[in-house]
């Protein structure tokens, strides 16, 4: 039972199959993955396979369909959907390293999550044992390196343009980019097979450090699938005050993003100072809803951990309506600067087909005039009711991923502010278990997948539940993977070494989200 | 080469002067690579603003002081910060931001993380600051704390 279609396949009949369902819609690949059962699994006790998954989005229709290519566990091979979907390549280099998945025709099979030497055991599978990991340091950091280890110029790891451990190897001609791979990892804090060690309650602490920066949408993700599972409705308060939690946190990233990701990159301090400074008034606002600055545990299966305090009203009237005065201000230094301008305009230009094609989603993804954002898309309870709109851009360059951010940072305080007025009456968490019990709550078997839309774009989770009091299978769809993946792709088009910090700046890439 | 202290003048008054010296301009690393480092940046920027107790980011190993350890450390990363440890001059520093460096944190028990940052560079840090992520307040202190330890004379004699 899933929330979700299911179309098996074969190795032989994948590549087909995958065409068609392209054809018919399903354009976006958001993930590609694999589940393992053993024997004494409680899933579908006796099995002995590894299910290749892949999970489809119809951005027309909202549907969801997944792929389900059963594979024998000793000599798992598939062929690459890279012809049909170029967003598989990092997905299915992700598969291969953790599962042990061969990938047949796939150009570049290096470990891309953990250390390049790591020998060949396979960590997501459920006989993994970490003692029998080995790694070999010697192994060159990259498929360039390995061809070409004197020409190759490293940014990475430690860059102070990079944002956090993230980075490339690049051959260059001069300034210019001959060819780069990415090099990720550096914070895979494996979550997902800690999802599967920590039960329910446990999971909603190390889900939120998914992306540092914008956790509250992966708490509120994770909540809803769990929900979901449980079949337990949230009551109206809470999803309000959901909402309410959710978009001060994006206020906060977008705030980050255009302070020192972007205004930083180009040494603009002004602007890097000032939006700090106004990011400490939503993070007032945050901790005095939630007592936490950046780490919130507020969101949890079945509403929110406690009502908005007294004062609170006030206090979020009277903050965000001065950072909805300061906008204007950002705008005219940081967009409509003639410097500024001239440097963003055509900065990582993205065609829509493109940005669909790799798995772009977010502001990337709608400042290329595509009208997808998961929160109307999903049906995120109540924004829909609160009038949300969907902004766009339609340059696909890295002004207009600015403006998409701009204009959503006005359409987030609208939005509080209105649920604020807007708040009813009643009880901020469903009443039907026993708190003292939940870390032991048994939740029943089933699979589901919840997306929402976090500060980079689409997030998903793809939940299988046993029925005991962890989860079998905790698939993360991090949005920062697939857009790291389209910077990587619009350095190989040819691009400056200059531009790189920019680019990572524009696209809003957080290392955490993509190495979870 | 010999250093010979010139008559009349106390071998303890070069000292604390040293001290003074390098207990008042210290640069620590830009290099983040943990959740702690959002708490780092908001540290530096205004409101908490820690240059004003004379911190400042480099951007380079070459010419910092400190290195502020802030986030969990992969298995993939283990060789990069041992290497920029390595990079980093005479009399240098190790701070610990957040539970994770020195325990793993939330991520214990996980394949990928190396729970103790002792093992790893081989030195005691001068400062720990737990959390997960400590306070803006928290991590001033933690500056603040090393500073007055050098000052005082009794941390990081060459």
């Amino acid at each position: 039972m899933a929330n979700f279609e299911k179309i098996a396949a074969t190795p032989e009949t994948l590549v087909d199959t995958a065409r068609s369902l392209k054809a018919s819609g399903f354009t976006f690949l958001e993930f590609m993955s694999a589940v393992d059962y053993i024997p004494k699994n409680k899933v579908e006790p006796g099995a002995n396979r590894m299910d290749a998954v892949y999970m489809l989005w119809n951005p027309a229709t909202n549907e969801q369909k997944m792929i389900v290519v059963p594979l024998p566990r000793d000599n798992p091979s598939v062929p690459t959907v890279m012809p049909v979907w170029e967003g598989a390549n990092w997905h299915e280099r992700e598969a291969h390293e953790l599962f042990g998945i061969d990938i047949k025709g796939h150009p570049n099979l290096r470990h891309l999550l953990l250390a390049e030497g790591w020998n060949d055991t396979y960590p997501l599978r459920k006989d993994f044992n970490v003692d029998d990991v080995e790694i070999d340091w010697s192994a060159p950091t990259s498929k360039l390196a390995e061809g070409n280890p004197e020409r190759v110029y490293h940014f990475a790891v430690q860059h102070p343009g990079a944002h956090g451990p993230q980075g490339f190897d690049l051959l260059l001609d001069g300034n210019t980019i001959v060819d780069a791979e990415a090099r990720i990892g550096y914070v895979h804090r494996t979550l997902e097979k800690l999802g599967e060690q920590r039960n329910y309650y446990q999971n909603i602490l190390n889900m939120e450090r998914g992306c540092i920066m914008c956790g509250m949408p992966y708490i509120d993700v994770w909540a809803r699938a769990v929900e979901e599972l449980l079949g337990v409705e949230v009551p109206e308060k809470a999803k309000y005050l959901r909402l309410i939690a959710v978009e001060l946190n994006r206020l906060s990233s977008h705030l980050l993003w255009m302070g020192p990701q972007q205004g930083g990159d180009f040494a603009y301090m002004p602007v890097a100072m000032w939006a700090i400074g106004d990011r400490e008034k939503v993070l007032d606002l945050l901790e005095a809803l939630t007592g936490g600055r950046i780490t919130f545990a507020y969101i949890r299966p079945g509403g929110v951990r406690w009502d908005i305090p007294e004062g609170f009203r006030e206090m979020a009237q009277k903050n965000l309506r001065y950072l909805e005065s300061r906008l204007p201000m950002y705008e005219e230094m940081m967009f409509k600067e003639p410097i500024v301008k001239e440097r963003l305009t055509g900065l990582g230009k993205l065609t829509p087909e493109e940005a669909i094609d790799i798995g772009v989603s977010g502001p990337s993804l709608r400042a290329t005039g595509v009208a997808h954002d998961t929160r109307k898309d999903a049906h995120i309870p109540v924004y829909e009711d609160l009038g949300f709109q969907i902004v766009t851009q339609t340059g696909g360059d890295g002004w207009a991923r600015g403006m998409v951010r701009l204009g959503e940072m006005k359409e987030s305080i609208r939005l509080i502010l209105d649920a604020l007025d807007r708040l009813p009456p009643g009880n901020s968490e469903a009443d039907l278990f026993n708190r003292r019990a939940m870390p032991w709550m048994k939740v029943p078997t089933g699979e589901v997948y919840a997306v929402t839309e976090s500060c980079r774009g689409r997030l998903g989770i793809h939940l299988i539940s046993d029925g005991t009091s962890k989860p079998y299978r905790t698939k993360i769809r991090g949005p920062s993977f697939s857009n790291m993946y389209a910077v990587e792709h619009i350095l190989k088009k040819g691009s400056y070494l200059y531009d790189i910090p920019a680019l990572i700046g524009s696209m809003d890439t957080c290392p955490a989200d993509m190495d979870r | 080469m010999t250093r010979e202290i010139p008559e009349g003048v106390n071998p303890k008054d070069i000292e604390s002067v040293l001290s003074w010296v390098k207990g008042s301009s210290l640069w620590n690393l830009h290099f983040c690579f943990g959740c702690c480092s959002t708490e780092i940046m908001a540290a530096m920027m205004p409101r908490f603003d820690i240059e004003r107790f004379g911190f400042a980011p480099a951007d380079t190993p070459r010419q910092a002081d400190v290195l502020v350890a802030n986030g969990p450390i992969s298995r993939k990363i283990v060789p990069r910060i041992q290497r920029l440890w390595a990079q980093m001059p005479d009399p240098k520093y190790l701070i610990v931001i957040g539970a994770c460096p020195m325990s793993g944190g939330p991520y214990q028990g996980s394949y990928n993380i190396v729970t103790d940052i002792r093992d790893v560079l081989n030195v005691e840090p001068a400062a720990f600051i737990p959390g997960c992520p400590p306070n803006p307040e928290g991590i001033l202190e933690a500056f603040i704390m090393l500073k007055n330890r050098i000052k005082e004379g009794s941390y990081g004699k060459l």
